[in-house]
């Protein structure tokens, strides 16, 4: 059951989705378009663990969705909307929390979107809600042989007020939950379009390379960056300290110039005040303490 | 300026001679889908075909790619082998992470260019260079030899 429906008190998530215009979004985890598409905001890193198709797994079914209209899509950085609920007020993926922290608010999340395709589909056709069923991205009268698809009712359902309580559905009835669904991932990681990391490039964007300190605790005492300032589509170079790390950092337009730059740069380090013990001694101690 | 043909496409990149063909592509050429792993040679997540063979492209210098056919993950899909590939990949479900896979098919589809039936020894030794911390390698053969199944089937009919 949804808590009560008191602005004030409703969680962040029951913002909408960012939507374009004519979009359906009852929440912050799911959007219908026109074009009977719909979308599941995902609030977790998929980092191979298939959590891209687990999450949108557990709203497509309240939802009763059908598989082929799903797509997924990274939330932004909003902590209001997408907090992990086992994280307190953070946004963040980690220690195996995606699933279960998203699993009853997802389930709430379709199952709200659903309530409302149907009150819109039942106001439209003039009939009851009860009596309007949905199934695998269809929605249905069945005594008078109307249907429409999601996208056809995205206009009506986002006028409808969200609903204040919601019905889960019983686990005999999961269709995609405990099934297998084809991974969501899987095309965009067969032909290079996956976007990782490395792959994000913003306007005016560096990239750095960084000379660390060889030993843990060693500080830059003093750098020489010879040619590597005047090199080619080098920036700048300077060195840095962190509460647990000192460097150089040279910062160019791309890998290669950046690399060379940093070949080119030499390093002293203050090491008064860095760990020294070697192997063997850490192995002894090891043996002292333990025996 | 060096002139390269990537995937069937002739263009410039503005880079230093000396530049791993990796980062002509990814930096110079936007072409981002071949991956930077180790720099080094030993994991193959920077694999493309140059001139039709299987090549390392951070230990290649952008001037020895010059004016040879070049292909990467972005086109190795409209080639022959390369289509059923992908295919079988997604139906095997292949990759996790997926990092290395853009390096995985490069190879896979070198080895089906040269072995239109590759044993599970064959498939062993020529993905040997592709590293998978995922550890995918037993999806891998499995979608490797569903693609050569395709092919075969293709020639048949
Ligand atoms: S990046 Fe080329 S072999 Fe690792
Ligand atoms: S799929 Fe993750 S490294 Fe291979």
């Amino acid at each position: 059951m949804l808590p009560a429906a008191h602005a004030e008190t409703r969680p962040g998530w029951f913002q909408p989705a960012d939507a374009a215009p004519g979009d359906f979004s009852p929440n912050a985890f799911v959007r219908v378009a026109p074009d009977n598409t719909v979308t599941v905001i995902a609030k977790h890193l998929e980092m191979g663990r298939g959590t891209w198709t687990g999450l949108p797994t557990i709203l497509a079914d309240e939802l009763d969705a059908d598989w082929s209209q799903i797509r997924v899509e990274g939330a932004p950085a909003d902590a209001r909307r997408y907090r992990n609920l086992l994280f307190g007020g953070a946004q963040g993926t980690g220690g195996s929390t995606a699933t279960p922290n998203s699993w009853m608010q997802l389930r709430e999340a379709g199952a709200a979107a659903r309530a409302m395709l149907v009150a819109a589909a039942a106001a439209q056709w003039g009939v009851p809600a009860a009596e309007v069923s949905v199934a695998r991205g269809t929605v249905r009268h069945a005594a008078s042989q109307r249907e429409a698809s999601f996208g056809e009712l995205a206009d009506a359902a986002a006028k409808q007020p969200v609903p204040e309580r919601v019905r889960l559905k019983d686990r005999s009835q999961f269709v995609f939950i405990g099934h297998a669904v084809p991974r969501t991932d899987a095309v965009a990681k067969s032909n290079g379009s996956a976007l990782f990391t490395q792959d994000v490039k913003l306007p005016g964007m560096m990239t750095a390379m960084v000379i660390r300190a060889p030993r843990f605790g060693a500080k830059v005492k003093r750098f020489e960056a010879g040619a590597a300032r005047k090199m080619k589509r080098v920036a700048e170079v300077v060195a840095f300290e962190t509460p647990v790390a000192s460097g150089v950092a040279v910062l160019a337009e791309d890998f290669w110039s950046a690399k060379k730059a940093r070949d080119a740069v030499t390093v002293e380090w203050d090491e008064s005040r860095a760990f020294k013990r070697s192997t063997d001694e850490t192995m002894a101690k090891y043996r002292r303490l333990a025996a | 300026m060096i002139r390269l043909k990537v995937n069937g496409r002739a263009i410039e990149v503005d880079a230093e001679p000396d530049t791993p063909l990796l980062w002509a592509l990814r930096d110079h050429a936007g072409l981002t889908g071949t991956k930077y792993g180790c720099g080094k040679a030993p994991c193959g997540a920077c694999m493309v075909h140059l001139g039709g063979n299987p090549t390392l492209s951070c230990v290649t210098p952008v001037a020895m790619a010059a004016g040879r056919e070049i292909t990467t993950i972005e086109g190795i899909g409209q080639t022959p082998v390369g289509r059923p590939l992908e295919q079988a990949w997604v139906a095997e479900e292949v990759p996790q992470c997926g990092y290395c896979q853009s390096g995985q098919i490069m190879s896979a589809a070198a080895l089906l260019v040269v072995n239109k039936a590759p044993s599970d020894a064959d498939i062993d030794a020529a993905m040997s260079i592709n590293l998978c911390r995922c550890g995918t390698y037993q999806r891998i053969r499995g979608a490797i030899r569903r693609a050569a199944q395709a092919l075969a089937g293709a020639r048949k009919s």
